[in-house]
């Protein structure tokens, strides 16, 4: 009985474990297939649903438009002058990230755009940014506009009544990353200190994956 | 020995502040009520609006209230509170004031409860010192300077400022090194 050889796995049983073996293969080829094709950060701009084309009048003067842009990363944020507390602070910080990045050889510009059209006027704003580094230009337009490009950018802003008669502005916060095409990068972490706010600033202007 | 006690208490005093205060505190007593250090922010270029920080302690046994402040240089002030939703700034006016308890602190700070000047007529400089008041239920109203820290400041200065804190240690041994 010993020499009997042992019966072969039924057909079936085989069958069904090639069949195991050739989904695996397929899913690793496909999986490693969606991995290489994954968009960095030079991604095609249709493909990001934050960020959108702008013209808006610069606090420098005359009017930024997106489009000028293209092929340059830049930075966004938004904000308004007669903010007290986080608007100025985060101004002076970014600025101050980017005169050091700038020190070190790169050159990106960032975009200051007020959610308070009505009061911050061109010359509001030129007065305004003038107190903070040439690489950030303030930007202004119609309320139609500002709206409109807060609405693209996905930034939250809200009026808030104020007891003695005026209001302030709730509002997103964050400083936008934008590749070389316009498409949303990430957010710029001013918090985690200047080093790592630098290497994502470095890799965004390098057209790298930022995040 | 009252006057050793003194000296005792204001060097520890001076101590503590040199070791984690502010280079240039300023303190003011209203009563019961201990106010730390009230301080802004320079202002840049045509801005309306500033912001005033400080710390109160209530070391009586009646409870206080802080119920608004001024500054010369601003039309009014108002009691308003800072909160992050993500990253979303929530704003909200503190129309019925802070209550300061019997015992504790209560801090104005950039990313909290603050004071907001409103309808600025001329810049804060940094270094300078401006007058200005804070308003209590009970204390009343106590005239106090708010020191203009740097337009990047989001707390009083401290680190580097400190080291031109006393122009008298210089004059000592550190001129032999």
């Amino acid at each position: 009985m010993a020499t009997d050889p042992r019966p072969t796995p039924p057909a079936p049983q085989r069958g069904s474990t090639l069949i195991l073996i050739a989904f695996a293969l397929a899913l690793v080829g496909i999986i490693g297939a969606t991995v290489a094709f994954l968009p960095r950060g030079d991604r095609p701009a249709s493909l990001s649903v934050v960020g959108g084309p702008f013209r808006l009048e610069s606090s420098k003067g005359g009017v930024v438009d997106a489009q000028a842009l293209k092929g340059k990363p830049f930075l966004v944020f938004f904000g308004f002058t007669q903010c007290p507390n986080v608007c100025p602070t985060t101004l002076a910080d970014l600025g101050s990230l980017l005169d050091e990045f700038g020190a070190r050889g790169g050159d990106l510009q960032a975009y200051y755009i007020t959610l308070d059209p009505e009061r911050d006027t061109p010359e509001v704003m030129r007065e305004y940014m003038a107190s903070f580094t040439d690489r950030i230009t303030g930007l202004t337009g119609t309320p139609q506009e500002i709206e409109r490009v807060a609405r693209d950018y996905r930034a939250f802003v809200k009026k808030v009544p104020l007891p003695g008669g005026d209001y302030t502005l709730e509002h997103t916060l964050m400083v936008y990353m934008m590749d070389r095409n316009g498409g949303f990068a990430g957010p710029l972490d001013l918090n985690a200190g200047h080093p790592l706010a630098l290497e994502q600033l470095r890799k965004l202007a390098s057209g790298g994956r930022t995040t | 020995m009252r006057h050793r006690a003194f000296t005792t208490a204001g060097l520890l005093l001076s101590l503590g502040l040199a070791a984690l205060g502010p280079a240039d505190a300023h303190d003011y007593t209203a009563g019961p009520l201990k106010i730390g250090h009230p301080w802004s922010r320079a202002t840049p270029g045509g801005a309306k609006v500033a912001g005033g920080y400080l710390t109160v302690t209530n070391t009586g046994t009646e409870p206080d209230r802080l119920t608004g402040g001024s500054l010369e240089a601003a039309g009014r002030g108002e009691l308003h509170t800072m909160s992050m939703e993500g990253n979303v700034m929530k704003m909200a006016p503190l129309p019925n004031g802070l209550d300061i308890a019997p015992g504790k602190t209560v801090t104005l700070a950039p990313s909290g409860n603050h004071l907001m000047f409103l309808e600025l007529k001329t810049p804060l400089k940094q270094g300078e010192r401006v007058k200005g008041t804070l308003t209590f239920e009970r204390a009343g109203t106590v005239p106090v300077e708010f020191a203009v820290e740097s337009l990047a400041a989001k707390a009083p200065a401290g680190g580097g400022a400190s080291q031109d804190r006393s122009g008298h240690d210089h004059t000592g041994h550190d001129h032999g090194h």
